[in-house]
């Protein structure tokens, strides 16, 4: 193997696990809090990809959906928890029901608005850097800085602000925190908000790489849901290194096996990890 | 009162239920009626209403001309929703509660699979009309789509000679069609003096080709040979074009739509298809008015894949004139006697296998995202 390739499997692995972290961070946000599981997660970050779509449709620069996407997506997160999300926490089952037949809702919707067929979000830069000889997209790149930010914001918000040790004292304890004063409910509420604007931001960077359309976020939901079941359940590093190994091992054995064989073993990984993993699920 | 609205809504949720699993048309002892299953809502709906389309107006054809028996045809349409179990249903209540005497099948292999019992004890014609793997199957079955052998036998000696593609890759979905089109291809390269430097097949649903990408590099090939399907065969020519790899492609089961979607990545790929919505004959240009005429300048366009019911429909119509009545073993009789000239040329079932001779071109997708044909190759057999 040249050592251009080697570099492009590395590179390949280092952005799938981005691409992982990115996608579960804001399932984990929400199911780390709220033991709610949003199984329209998926379609959360589809409809991310919409907003990135029609970012590009009004003309405007493809950078700006990155801020459009997550705007849309939370607000549109805040009314979903006033109305449903608000009568499920703690209640897994329920959630996972409910969820379910939300994210259904919302692909049939957006098919009926935007129709059946594929749409195209652009990318916002299309240069390509020379790695020992070998072109690779600076985009890939992009999502790998735009993951780390991500990391960062999240560990600042949750380490060094009033906002991160309310939250900290929320899934420690709800009732001793709502007891002293804090209003629990608007705790939820902001992370349910949080969770979705990361799941739209999430929408955004995966668009350019594939084509949108309503059904899209099933392709999503499975890994960021095995994600967080392995490691992110109330901590953001955990959160890290699952994607690391789930995302790592999937590129590597797709590379040096098959990509059937890499499917495999991010589950396999994952009955593993339950297996000797005290979880409540 | 909490009570009350859980059960309305139960009431609302059933009713839906309810409305969802009704076909659409009357009954009436003075028309005969036949029935097109298509997918019209989800993963298979970006072909679904064209095939329903097509069916609409090769039906309307056939009513403008006399009808058949001197009856007027009425076509029953069901929605698989692209799910075997739905579809199963749908021809169940086709064939057996509407009774309609042909059944038209417009979507993936599986939901073919599903309902392949309910056809057979109906002892009614089924007609598959879409691209798919080849295979034989029971006496009153047709399949009038391409099969691996016509868009690979004689296309590749031609791609080989004139793009000099020696070297072939190929991307899959890890699916029997991809797997049957690979064997075909591997005959027809190697046969050429040819070889296969690579081959890779993926889940349905993979988004990231950035691993199969790196396998590409290291092979090097001339052509690759795409397999992969629907939204991933967009993701992975889009990925393709950003790493810039400037391969030749070749495609079988890429919709015209769907080239639009993969943007420059898909400019100079090559499909070998039945059918071109830019072919330039009388014919399809014929079609093509008749078809905006009916469904307005916003329908969707018809390609190689929505289109594959307008075909056998009328040489399903034409045979039933042929033998003078509805018995199934005449008008088997009869199918094989017939041809129809369409849009894509003639099209005839063979006796045998039951599968369609049908034109065979290969076209070109250009800057403008438009497929041009640069080769035919005339009627190809099954």
């Amino acid at each position: 193997m040249s050592l251009s390739i080697l570099s492009v499997v590395l590179l390949n692995i280092v952005t799938s696990i981005a691409i992982f972290f990115v996608i579960a961070v804001g399932l984990a946000v929400i199911f780390g809090l709220m033991d709610v599981v949003n199984l329209a997660h998926g379609e959360f970050v589809m409809l991310g990809a919409y907003a990135a779509f029609i970012t590009s449709q009004l003309g405007l620069n493809p950078w700006l959906s990155f801020v459009i996407a997550p705007v849309i997506v939370a607000i549109f997160g805040l009314f979903i928890e006033k109305i449903l999300i608000r009568h499920l926490y703690g209640k897994i089952m329920e959630s996972i029901l409910a969820t379910w037949g939300l994210g259904i809702i919302l692909r049939q919707v957006i098919e009926l608005i935007f129709g059946k067929d594929y749409k195209i979000a652009p990318y916002p830069v299309e240069q390509t850097v020379n790695v020992f000889g070998a072109g690779y997209p600076v985009y890939r790149l992009l999502i790998v800085v735009l993951a780390l930010v991500i990391v960062a914001l999240l560990w600042y918000l949750e380490r060094k602000t009033n906002v991160g040790v309310t939250v900290r004292a929320v899934i420690q304890n709800p009732n001793l925190s709502s007891a002293l004063g804090i209003n629990i409910n608007r705790v939820y509420s902001i992370s349910f908000v949080v969770g979705s604007a990361l799941a739209g931001l999430a929408g955004a960077i995966i668009a350019p790489l594939v084509s949108v359309h309503s059904g899209m976020g099933i392709n999503y939901v499975m890994n960021g849901f095995l994600t967080v079941l392995v490691g992110g359940m109330g901590s953001l590093f955990g959160l890290v290194g699952s994607a690391s190994l789930l995302g790592g091992s999937e590129s590597v054995f797709s590379f040096f096996f098959d990509p059937v064989w890499g499917s495999i073993a991010v589950i396999l990984i994952t009955i593993v990890f339950m297996r000797f993993k005290k979880t409540s699920i | 009162m909490k009570k009350i609205f859980a059960i309305l809504v139960m009431i609302v949720f059933v009713g839906v239920l309810v409305a969802c699993n009704q076909t659409s048309g009357a009954s009436n002892d003075n028309t005969i009626k036949i029935g097109i299953i298509a997918d019209l809502s989800g993963s298979g709906s970006t072909l679904g209403p064209g095939a329903v389309n097509a069916a609409e107006l090769a039906v309307e054809e056939i009513n403008a001309g006399g009808g058949v028996l001197g009856k007027e045809v009425e076509l029953i349409t069901g929605d698989s929703a692209s799910d075997a179990k739905t579809a199963n249903d749908q021809a169940k209540t086709i064939l057996n509660k509407n009774k309609a005497d042909a059944l038209f099948l417009m979507s993936n292999s599986a939901n073919r699979e599903a309902m392949m019992s309910t056809v057979e004890k109906s002892n009614k014609l089924f007609f598959y009309t879409p691209i798919y793997e080849g295979g034989s199957y029971g006496d009153n079955m047709y399949f009038s789509g391409e099969v691996p052998s016509q868009q690979i036998e004689p296309v590749i000696p031609h791609i080989m000679e004139t793009y000099e593609a020696k070297k072939w890759f190929i991307v899959g979905n890890d699916y029997v069609w991809a797997r049957k089109t690979s064997e075909i291809l591997k005959g027809a390269v190697e046969g050429n003096g040819g070889e296969i430097v690579g081959e890779e097949y993926v889940p349905m649903g993979t988004s990231d080709f950035s691993t199969i990408i790196s396998n590409i590099q290291s092979a090097d090939p001339d052509f690759i040979s795409v397999e992969v399907v629907g939204a991933d065969a967009i993701s992975f020519v889009k990925q393709l074009e950003s790493m810039g790899l400037d391969k030749g492609l070749f495609a079988y089961n890429v919709d015209e739509d769907s080239i639009k979607a993969m943007g420059k990545g898909a400019v100079g790929m090559l499909e070998a298809a039945s059918y071109f919505y830019n072919l330039d004959t009388e014919a399809n240009k014929e079609y093509l008015k008749n078809y905006t005429e009916k469904f307005g300048e916003d329908a969707v366009r018809p390609n190689f894949v929505s289109n594959s019911p307008y075909e056998p429909i009328h040489i399903w119509a034409k045979a039933v004139n042929e033998a003078g009545n509805l018995e199934v073993k005449e008008v088997n009789e009869a199918l094989p006697t017939v041809t129809f000239s369409g849009p894509k040329g003639e099209v005839s079932f063979d006796g045998e296998g039951h599968h369609a001779s049908l034109p065979i071109f290969l076209g070109e997708v250009g800057d403008d995202l438009e497929v041009t044909i640069v080769k035919e190759f005339g009627i190809i057999e099954p």
